[in-house]
């Protein structure tokens, strides 16, 4: 049982980094139905430049924070203006291929400017381990855990107290109804953006703390559909709630039946859901009329 | 027996040569025939002995094997319009069976891949199962978890039956010939390509292919003018799946030793970017995008031999991250098409086509 508790820890920590990156992936889902396969490697990114930013030009933890930040904002900006504002309104097709191709240049330009071998972030983050009643709880899973709560609850607020907020939710609810209310929807759009990649970004720095930073970090990311799915594509706090079961599932296949079947476990639960129910935990049910 | 029938006093034409004898056309089409052959038939000598551009025969055939998986990718996504992360999937799932059928138990080589392609063709049944309840995006999801199953379990396969360093494959020998150099080989592709296109081509003019794009279009009009939406979307599935689990057969009969790493969601998205930058439901689009999509590698390497590792910025870029620049021209030029030319490169070489034939008169 204590067992089962630490697995169950260390998968809400691993989920709630999951969550995070799966709310901005979520975010732009909702408001521009771009479906950005990007996240992955966008994540990935973030890792890599919160890694450059501290082990290599010695910044401190929260301005190299900032820094990445401001960087990943300023890519979504310029990843709305480029990629994604000239193909608005064409097929889904047309939107997964073009986040396919920049997720291809985004790792191949940081397998060149990187290279293939494992960073170790210099986290700052005590890594000591609690013994609470028999269970033995790593302070970095808490800590991951504490960061995406806070994050997720700014974000929370975000959306419910500011006008911003506000404009963005009605874009995501009708754009239609939004634009017609007199929200300047390409604002919305561009906001949207800077906002998902900073998502990611954070989701990056928080698992280059309790894993190894390297490109593989790209197909983690990956996990954030499933994450998604589960929760409800439609639904921005199902993300949340997808995410740390997509977490918490991987981290107990592993621990009880194998640790390389975690992934596929994951996505055999992602199948059952699309078969059984498309629309997730906590998504509306799509009703499409012909 | 005439070919020409009285019937209520007018002429009707019964048979497609009828059809054909309205707009006569010459020579032109044996003339491109014959040049086309005698190219094709050039083609090993030529590789082999000047190398154009870098491009070595191996890399030709690996293009013929990426020509045929973008072709049963356009049939899937371009024609048929559903939308499929699995085929990778399915690669490996020909060379599973030619490790099963070819190698553990002995079967000829020509009926180990027809086999292959046939339990591709079964499996894609199968696969095709959820599109009936799914459409879009949820579907792309749902076969890229088949996808990352469906390797768990071949690495399963292999490990069991074969152990880590991978299966190996003999020479394959068919009608006495034994396919032991990439000459041989490509002639054995080519066929094989050929075999696919004019399979496709036809395929398209029959009722199920008008009926692809009858559901690509939209499923329910389909549906309401007598289009058996479900059975045609199986179809769909079946047809890709056999050419490319038939594909992976010949892949892994090529390579000859596959392991776990042969078989990755990389592959999918080249098939993918090589049907994007080719055209979406084009079949000369997907020869192309596959060419270009195999061919630039090499193009590059040799590129990067030209210039030197000492050429300034490009040199030293080109001799350490050849294949990675490789990954991100490619994702430009898919970019570009999307942006600039979404129908593709297939568009292009159309539009030069009619500029040409139009000429006096061409813009």
């Amino acid at each position: 049982m204590t067992a089962f508790i630490q697995y169950l820890i260390t998968g809400i920590a691993v989920g709630s980094i999951y969550a995070i990156v799966a709310l901005g992936f979520s975010l732009v889902f909702k408001a521009t139905g771009v479906f950005n396969f990007a996240q992955g490697s966008l994540m990935m990114l973030g890792a890599f430049l919160a890694w450059t930013a501290t082990a290599r030009w010695g910044l401190a933890l929260v301005p190299a924070i900032v820094l990445t930040l401001v960087i990943s904002g300023a890519l979504g900006v310029a990843m709305h203006f480029v990629v994604i504002r000239p193909l608005m309104g064409n097929t889904l097709l047309t939107l997964v291929m073009a986040t396919i191709a920049l997720s291809l240049i985004i790792s191949a330009m940081a397998s060149i400017i990187w290279g293939s071998e494992q960073r170790l972030f210099p986290s700052p983050i005590p890594d000591h381990v609690l013994i609470v009643g028999g269970v033995r709880i790593s302070t970095l899973d808490l800590i991951v855990i504490g960061v995406s709560g806070v994050c997720m609850l700014i974000f929370g607020l975000f959306f419910r107290f500011t006008t911003l907020g506000l404009q963005m939710r009605a874009t995501a609810e009708n754009s239609e109804a939004a634009v017609l209310s007199g929200v300047n929807s390409q604002r919305v759009f561009v906001v949207t953006f800077a906002v998902a990649l900073m998502l990611a970004s954070i989701g990056g720095i928080l698992l280059a703390n309790i894993s190894l930073v390297s490109l593989s970090l790209g197909d983690i990311g990956l996990l954030a559909f499933p994450a998604v799915v589960v929760g409800g594509l439609t639904s921005i706090p199902g993300a949340v709630v997808g995410g740390i079961l997509i977490g918490v599932i991987e981290q107990l296949s592993a621990a009880y039946i194998s640790v390389e079947s975690q992934d596929v476990i994951v996505y055999v639960v992602l199948l059952i859901v699309l078969l059984v129910r498309p629309w997730g935990i906590l998504g509306e049910r799509e009703v499409v009329r012909v | 027996m005439s070919d020409k029938k009285r019937l209520g006093g007018s002429r009707l034409t019964t048979n497609y040569r009828q059809d054909l004898r309205v707009m006569p056309r010459g020579p032109w089409p044996w003339l491109c025939l014959i040049v086309g052959v005698a190219f094709l038939v050039y083609v090993p000598t030529w590789v082999e002995n000047s190398a154009p551009l870098g491009i070595g025969s191996a890399d030709v055939n690996f293009a013929l094997i990426t020509i045929m998986g973008a072709i049963a990718l356009n049939l899937l996504v371009g024609y048929t319009g559903l939308l499929s992360m699995g085929h990778a999937a399915f690669l490996a799932l020909g060379a599973f069976g030619a490790a099963l059928l070819g190698v553990k138990a002995g079967v000829p080589f020509w009926i180990t891949v027809i086999l292959s392609g046939c339990m591709g063709a079964l499996v894609g049944a199968l696969v095709g199962l959820p599109s009936l309840r799914l459409r879009g995006l949820y579907l792309l999801l749902s076969t890229l978890a088949l996808n990352f199953i469906a390797l768990f379990l071949f690495l399963k396969y292999q490990l069991h039956a074969f152990g880590p360093a991978g299966i190996n494959y003999p020479y394959p020998s068919f009608l006495g010939i034994t396919f032991n150099n990439d000459t041989k080989w490509y002639f054995l592709l080519i066929v094989c390509v050929i075999g696919t296109m004019l399979l496709s081509r036809n395929l398209l003019r029959s009722r199920d292919g008008r009926a692809f794009v009858a559901v690509r279009d939209s499923d329910v009009a389909a549906g309401v003018t007598g289009v058996n939406v479900a059975a045609i979307k199986l179809k769909a599935f079946a047809l890709s799946s056999f050419i490319v689990a038939f594909a992976g057969a010949l892949y892994a009969y090529y390579v000859s030793t596959v392991n776990q790493d042969s078989f990755s969601l990389d592959q999918v998205i080249g098939y993918y970017a090589c049907v994007i930058v080719g055209g979406l439901g084009s079949l000369s689009g997907a020869v192309y995008g596959a060419l270009l999509y195999s061919l630039l590698p090499p193009i590059l390497t040799q590129l990067s031999n030209d210039v030197g590792p000492n050429a300034p910025v490009i040199g030293p870029l080109l001799a350490q991250h050849a294949s990675d620049l490789n990954l991100v021209i490619f994702g430009v030029v898919v970019l570009l098409i999307l942006m600039v030319r979404p129908a593709g490169l297939a568009s292009i070489a159309s539009s030069i086509g009619q500029s040409f034939r139009r000429w006096p008169f061409s813009s």
